[in-house]
């Protein structure tokens, strides 16, 4: 087993020449030899091979350059036996070393071997951290190789050169997993750098002609080509979204030039611009269940089509050999990306069959057991990959996850969910959640197949993934939350879950020993461990959203289970997408007519979570923490009570007013520019306001809490009167581009001035909705509410409504009325009548030309919209609407 | 309906003149390449267009044949080559300026000089005796590619526009029905020869949805939608299902998504195994149909209700679809095919048996056999053509190599057994032959006279039409030193032809061994342009005395000597493609009715051709500067190697060769009615680099 001569005492030799026969020994012995490797790590070989790589440039005889060399490979060679050689030479000092042998002045065989190994290290174990920050001569370097050796490329040693740059662009494609959280690991120059080298490849002469199908194979070189594929590849991966789209349209001699190579006659090209392609049209894909990724970039449709035909032959290609059990992962990941713009581009690819030819290959290589053990690296990559295409399509449209499920895609998923958690299924895990989210969407599914498939276990096991965790920092946060300003999300709680992850790590990894904990157990494992269960649980508490909805059946079953105090501690997570889903999912469960649930799930969230929530920096989280307070004060004036008594009307009404005018808040924010945030523009004797997306969002959901503040108490809606500032600006607001703000601010206007006139009967024969779940218009919500009448004597109390009109009038309603009365939308033109019929006839100026107008707006009470907010991941899915606590309804009441 | 060509404007269609309709500028892609679209380029080529050709008529109309007005009629003719349409390539790059016969198939000139096979594999005039290369002369034009609608036999509500590729559904009948259906078909039938045949429709509009598109035998009824009717195969976009020669309410076969307006539907005939295809968008949608057996059918489309339109793409525009990739598939199958199919039983015995005394059975010696036919097949060509360096390193290489193999293989016993066969040719003989084509390509024509007169006496007798040929060409060098000489002068200073010869002399020392005499031309003291004008002023006259009114018949058994022509005038009806001295044949449909002339040099024409050099005042920057192009000296040299090795009473041509033949004779019978054949083109698959 091990070799007669213990050839370290050599290698250590202070002579260079046996020094060097040595290790040319070494390398024969160990090539191939497991044992061996095992045998010599152990010892300690790895610092006398770093020890020869890093030797000072100083030292230049006639053996160091060979030396270095024989290090370089022995060290390849270790790095290619498998996880637990591997494990045992990762570490910064490994890397480093081997960081600082990539110069263009190096011997060309120690680059290759140095690249090889960095490659083989960071596939098992992608870096996490900023390499910018770790290695800062890395993106230089593999900079200055890249030019260094295209220049030299055409001179002489043209083979070694191509294969010197298909070594740098495969470790870069490595380095920047189009789905990673750190696109910036890398350098934009890089970026720079190797566009230049693609621009410079593909705008060779005869370089497209000699790549095309009908050109005998041969007229470019096999080495020129797989350069060219592998620098398109890391292109595609590496370039910034920015940087992509200014590419694509700033140069369309280059798209012209890649769609040529969509028909190239080596599948590795073409497959390639593809992907370069995907990246240039769309955002990048999120393969993490991130749903932080903005709305997509304006979508070249054309670009897409002929996208589309390229990557199916692909596919097709794939599947005609093996049942497609061969085929390259990256064919799905690009589906996926593709998919996910929706639209057109997603009905071709589910017209000729997408669906049943993803499922057909994942079928294969889906876990049959428990077991975790069985799935390999490429097994697992086309398992996740045709699994984001299936989430990717099961986005948009109901007729697409009805045909995920006929395709039987079910039974993979659920198959993936109960396999057993280990980092190597982590992926497959996150892509089954996001499939579970699309087909959640689905009110009928959610009725149906997802009740069948027995999938709450997995679901709930993926967060209870951290139970444990969970209690303790559950605990802390409360205890944190209590003291008011206090940091919620602390450090407690990824310490306790780092050492679980490093637990399971270890536990997964099995054979490394203990002397090989030291080197797993650096902060960058611990990291990476981190971010990967926490991706696993985001996805998790995607899939979860929907499934805790009211009128889902799984609600129930999951609660069960204890998963409220789960979510929660998401909630509290300082992982952005994680604490997002979180709120979504809590946001999920206060809706509708179990006040139980709503008041268990509040007492376990809190106000001051809450308020926390409602000001964290993220924006999208912050619409969720305010569309949650629109739920749980929707139709229940106990909720209001609440929320006045603990959060004080005087900061809750601050916060609100905040909310309303977000230029003011974000302008010390540097990255935009700030001015077109909340803009007036004067634009045909109308005022038009206009807000950047996210915030329109934010003023939507919080124009929304007072529409149902102003359908409570009496009092509570003197409150709002009371508070003028925040008057203004929802008259102001009155004139947003945006109708949903238009409508909300009516609505606003319409509760405050409505006056109740002969008591009636419960309200909510009628609901109005504004939106379905896609086709689907299940889980409508009844109508109902209950609360006290109002105390006031009638005459009184028209009094004080004629006060708030008058309140109205003098903050210059009308005039926005006026001109909404011309709107573009028929609703908002409808509400707007009733509205001015109802400040008329409080304030007096009630003239007969009205007609019928008082019928009118009874009917238009009658069907008033609440709307409180159930939205899922970035795509509104559903926006139930019911009767709003009206006076009417109060009436009907019996008082307390 | 019969009025419509009128209304359109269209001229009227000229029959038998395949894509010359102007329709095609360049085949369609996927087609390039193919054996079927040469033979078609040729056809084209060679049958210019029909107005050109009245143009032409004209021409020789106003003009006599006299040699000054030849030049000009040349002019023009090539000028009629550079016309927009179905040129394949510059007869200007032509190679050679006399083509020893007229009637080959495989025409296309040969415009790279290279050194290994100068002649065309497929040049019938090669082996006259080959029976296959007498019906390759025969064989009739292939058939055209369908290149537009035929509103012939179709209902009257379907209206064509835009040259006839587009249809328009007009009708009254507001709700369509079964009745209403309209089908239509292109104006020519699918070569199956083509081997895959691809066309699109663009749905420019598709109202109901209710197109069908396939295609159709010659039968259909043209009242009905492709597909629910005999003889007829469709996908209709309502429903997307498929349909094969179904009646109404015949089940339909769920196929693929439906189709409206704004897609691209694709149909793919594959006549390898009689499958069909569709694609949408350029995606493939999976076999249609399969055991497709009819060999006439037309692309079809079918429409029923007001409004719907189509466009078709014939291949005159790129394709949405990537058939390209699929036909390179498709041919790469073939291939596959014909390499995994086992070599010939007695091919294998034989070859064991002649060789050395091993025993190895099975694949390996059928490898073994294999290897030493083909070393043999190419020792032999080499020899054949006279390379005998590259012949003797070739066989030294084999022996070498082949000892090796046997040493390791059989153990030392074993000899290299065929290796010897390639000494068969490397003999004085060959040496010789090597000599004199050397002379040649140097452009030494008095050399290579004296060294065939030499050495191989009875070749002229024999053939005195390649003695004629080498004059010929004697005089073109003349013209061509006297042109480079007066450049020379132009450019200032005397032209130094003892320089020139005394360098000429000095290549030739290097290769020859036999006859170290200099030849006449290289003694000859310096002399200007002028002399040199007049001497091959002198040589010119000489030669037209000497052939005045004489013609070669096709080779054959007949009286080797010249025989007087009967009507000299007559060789003035010149078809415009030999006129250019483009190795193009006449339309090969015309040999069948015009006997052994194809094959006649006509000497006279001959004659006007290079004396139409004397014309000019700098021929080298004339209209005929390509007569003067020393590629020509290559199809001299070779044409005397042939005629010399026939002298000899050997085949002219090496075994290799005529193995290329013969297989491109079979391949091309084979293809005719379709199948796997059709994707094989030994030229542009083996012979082309």
């Amino acid at each position: 087993m091990i070799s007669e001569i213990d050839l370290l005492p050599l290698v250590r030799s202070p002579d260079r020449g046996t020094q060097l026969r040595a290790l040319k020994a070494l390398k024969n012995s160990v090539i191939g030899h497991t044992e061996q490797k095992e045998w010599y790590l152990e010892r300690g070989v790895l610092d006398d091979l770093l020890a020869i790589l890093s030797a000072e440039d100083g030292v230049k005889d006639q053996y160091s350059e060979e030396l270095m060399i024989e290090a370089g490979i022995v060290l390849g060679s270790f790095a290619y036996s498998g996880p637990d050689i591997s494990a045992m030479l990762y570490g910064p000092e490994t890397i480093s070393t081997l960081v600082l042998t990539l110069k263009p002045t190096s011997p060309p065989k120690l680059l290759l071997a140095s690249l090889r190994t960095l490659t083989t290290l960071w596939t098992a174990q992608p870096p996490t951290q900023s390499l910018s920050t770790a290695y800062p001569t890395l993106a230089p370097s593999l900079a200055a190789l890249l030019s260094h050796f295209y220049s030299s490329a055409a001179s002489e040693k043209g083979a070694i050169s191509y294969t010197i740059i298909t070594q740098v662009c495969g470790l870069l494609f490595v380095l920047a997993p189009a789905h990673s959280t750190g696109q910036s690991v890398l350098s934009d120059h890089l970026a720079i750098s190797l566009c230049d080298l693609v621009d410079k490849l593909l705008t060779k002469p005869n370089m497209i002609a000699s790549l095309s199908v009908s050109s005998n194979a041969g007229a470019t070189g096999l080495a020129e080509r797989k350069m060219l594929s592998s620098a398109i590849l890391a292109l595609s991966h590496l370039m910034s979204p920015q940087a992509a789209r200014h590419l694509a349209s700033s140069a369309p001699y280059f798209m012209d030039l890649l769609v040529k190579l969509l028909r190239a006659q080596e599948p590795t090209i073409r497959l390639a611009a593809c992907a370069l392609i995907t990246t240039l049209y769309t955002t990048p894909l999120s393969g993490s269940g991130d749903v932080i990724t903005g709305k997509p970039a304006a979508q070249n449709t054309e670009l897409a089509m002929l996208l589309v035909p390229a990557l199916m032959k692909l596919l097709d290609d794939a599947l005609s050999v093996d049942d497609g059990r061969g085929c390259d992962p990256l064919v799905l990941h690009t589906f996926a990306v593709v998919c996910r713009e929706g639209g057109e581009v997603a009905d071709r690819c589910v017209e000729v069959g997408i669906i049943k030819k993803v499922v057909r290959i994942i079928a294969h290589v889906a876990p049959s057991t428990h077991s975790a053990t069985q799935i390999g690296k490429t097994e697992s990559k086309l398992l996740s990959g045709g699994l984001f295409c299936l989430s990717a399509l099961g986005l948009h449209k109901e007729e697409y996850r009805k045909a995920i499920i006929d395709a039987n895609a079910l039974t993979i998923v659920v198959a993936v969910m109960n396999t057993e958690n280990a980092p190597a299924v982590r992926e497959i895990k996150i892509a089954a959640c996001n499939v579970l989210r699309s087909l959640s969407r689905s009110v009928l599914l959610l009725r149906t197949s997802l009740v069948e498939s027995g999938i709450v276990g997995g679901v709930v096991e993926l967060l209870g993934d951290v139970a444990v965790v969970q209690e303790s920092e559950s605990a802390s946060a409360t205890a944190a939350g209590s003291a008011k300003g206090e940091v919620l999300y602390d450090e407690s709680m990824s310490e306790v879950e780092k050492t679980s992850a490093r637990q399971k790590y270890l536990s997964a990894v099995g054979g490394a020993g203990q002397e090989a904990d030291g080197v797993i157990m650096e902060e960058d494992d611990d990291e990476s461990e981190d971010g990967e269960s926490l991706e696993v649980r985001t996805a998790a508490m995607a899939a979860v959203c929907n499934l805790v909805l009211e009128f889902s059946p799984l609600r129930k079953p999951i609660l069960d289970q204890g998963i409220l105090p789960l979510i929660v501690a998401g909630a509290r997570s300082r992982y952005t997408p994680l604490r997002l889903n979180s709120v979504w999912a809590l946001k999920h469960m206060v809706y509708g007519d179990d006040m139980q649930t709503r008041g268990l799930v509040l007492e376990e969230v809190g106000f001051p979570l809450l308020m926390k929530l409602c000001n964290d920096p993220e924006m999208q989280v912050q619409e969720q923490a305010l569309d949650f307070i629109r739920n749980l004060i929707a139709r229940s004036d106990d909720y209001i009570d609440k929320l006045f008594a603990n959060v004080g009307v005087h900061d809750l009404f601050e916060l609100l007013d905040g909310k309303l005018a977000m230029r003011s808040r974000q302008s010390d924010d540097s990255e935009s520019d700030e001015d077109e945030d909340f803009v007036e523009e004067d634009e045909g004797g109308k005022v038009i306001f206009t807000t950047k997306p996210y915030y329109t969002e934010i003023i939507i959901a919080t124009a929304y809490i007072l529409v149902h503040i102003a359908a409570g108490y009496e009092h509570h809606r003197q409150t709002i009167i009371q508070h003028e500032s925040v008057v203004k600006k929802v008259i102001a607001l009155m004139a947003h581009e945006r109708e949903e703000v238009r409508l909300a601010c009516l609505w606003i206007v319409l509760n405050l001035t409505w006056v109740e006139e002969p008591p009636r009967g419960a309200a909510g024969e009628d609901l109005m909705m504004e939106g379905v779940v896609d086709d689907d218009a299940e889980g409508s919500s009844s109508a109902g509410a209950g609360g006290e009448s109002a105390s006031q004597s009638p005459g009184n109390y028209v009094e004080v409504c004629r006060k708030r009109a008058a309140v109205l009038v003098r903050l210059g309603v009308r005039a926005k009325l006026a001109m909404l009365k011309q709107d573009r939308v028929l609703d908002v033109r409808e509400k707007t009548k009733t509205a001015i019929y109802q400040i008329d006839s409080l304030t007096g100026a009630f003239t007969d030309g009205y007609g019928d107008r008082r019928e009118e707006s009874q009917q238009a009470q009658q069907v008033q919209q609440g709307g409180d907010a159930m939205e899922v991941d970035n795509v509104p899915v559903v926006r139930h609407a019911y009767m709003y606590m009206n006076p009417t309804a109060v009436a009907s009441e019996p008082s307390s | 309906m019969a009025s419509f060509a009128a209304k359109a404007g269209k001229k009227p269609a000229v029959p038998a003149a395949p894509l010359s309709d102007g329709r095609f500028t360049k085949l369609p892609s996927y087609l390039e390449g193919t054996a079927y679209a040469e033979i078609l380029e040729n056809a084209l080529a060679s049958a210019p267009d029909p107005s050109t050709q009245q143009q032409q008529q004209l021409q020789q109309q106003q003009q006599s044949p006299s040699d000054s007005s030849f030049s000009s009629f040349k002019r023009d003719s090539i000028s009629q080559f550079k016309q927009p349409g179905y040129v394949i390539q510059d007869p200007l790059d032509s190679t050679s300026f006399i083509v020893p016969s007229v009637g080959s198939v495989d025409v296309p000139a040969e415009t790279a000089a290279s050194v290994s096979l100068h002649r065309r594999f497929g040049d019938a005039d090669v082996d006259r005796s080959s029976s296959f290369s007498a019906r390759l002369l025969e064989s009739p034009a292939p058939p055209p590619l369908p290149s537009c609608w035929s509103p012939e036999g179709s209902p009257s509500s379907l209206e064509l526009s835009n040259d006839k590729l587009e249809i328009i559904y007009k009708s009254e009948s507001s709700k369509p029905t079964d009745k209403d259906a309209a089908s239509m078909r292109a104006n020519h039938p699918i070569p199956p020869q083509c081997g895959l045949y691809y066309f699109e429709v663009e749905i420019v509009c598709g109202k109901e949805g209710s197109i069908g598109i396939g295609f159709c035998g010659p039968k259909m009824p043209l009242a009905k939608m492709p597909g629910l009717v005999q003889d007829s195969w469709g996908y209709h976009g309502v429903d997307g299902n498929t349909f094969a020669c179904q009646a109404n309410g015949m089940p339909s076969y769920p196929y693929g998504p439906e189709f409206t307006t704004n897609d691209v539907i694709g149909c793919a005939i594959n006549f390898r195994n009689g499958s069909v295809f569709y694609t949408k968008n350029g995606i493939s949608l999976g076999i249609a149909f399969n055991d497709i057996k009819e060999s006439r059918l037309y692309p079809a489309v079918g429409m029923r209700s007001h409004g719907e339109h189509i466009r078709v793409n014939f291949g005159q525009q790129p394709f949405v679809f990537d058939i390209d990739a699929y036909m390179i598939e498709e041919k790469a199958k073939t291939y596959k095919q014909i390499s995994s199919y086992p070599l010939p039983a007695e091919l294998v015995s034989n070859a064991t048996t002649a060789a050395s005394s091993s025993s190895a059975g099975g694949s390996g010696a059928s490898d073994a056999a294999l290897s030493r036919l083909i070393h043999k097949l190419i020792a032999s060509y080499l020899g054949y053509n006279g390379y005998v360096e590259s012949a003797r390193a070739f066989a030294d290489d084999v022996k070498s190599e082949s000892s090796a193999f046997s040493t390791a293989l059989y153990g030392r016993s074993a000899t290299a057994g065929g290796a010897a066969d390639f000494q068969i040719l490397e003999d004085v003989e060959t040496v010789n032959r090597q000599q004199i084509r050397t002379a040649v390509l140097e452009g030494n024509i008095d050399r290579a006279l004296k060294l065939a007169e030499h050495f191989f006496p009875k070749v002229f007798k024999e053939d005195p039409k390649i003695l004629f040929q080498l004059r010929c060409r004697k005089f073109v060098e003349l013209m061509r030193a006297c042109a480079l000489a007066r450049e020379k002068e132009k450019e200032g200073g005397v032209f130094d032809e003892q320089a020139a010869a005394q360098s000429e002399d000095q290549e030739m020392a290097d290769f020859t061994t036999i006859d170290s005499e200099k030849s006449p031309s290289s003694t000859t003291a310096v002399k200007n342009a002028d002399e040199l004008l007049s001497e091959a002023l002198k040589y010119g006259q000489k030669l037209r005395e000497d052939y005045k009114g004489v013609t070669f018949p096709a080779k054959s058994t007949a009286a080797p000597a010249p025989v007087l022509s009967t009507s000299s005038a007559s060789s003035s009806s010149l078809s415009p493609a030999s006129s250019s001295s483009t190795p193009s044949p006449q339309h090969p449909s015309s040999t069948t009715s015009s006997p052994p002339v194809s094959s006649v040099l006509d000497a006279q024409k001959a004659l006007t051709d290079i004396f139409s050099l004397m014309a000019y005042p700098d021929p080298l920057q004339s209209p005929v500067a390509h007569l003067l192009s020393e590629h020509g000296r290559a199809a001299v040299a070779e044409d005397l190697n042939a005629a010399i090795l026939v002298s000899e009473g050997k085949s002219s041509v090496a075994p290799l060769e005529k193995l290329i033949k013969h297989t491109t004779v079979l391949i091309h019978e084979l293809a005719e009615h379709g199948g796997q054949a059709s994707f094989v083109n030994i030229r542009r698959d083996f012979l082309s680099s």
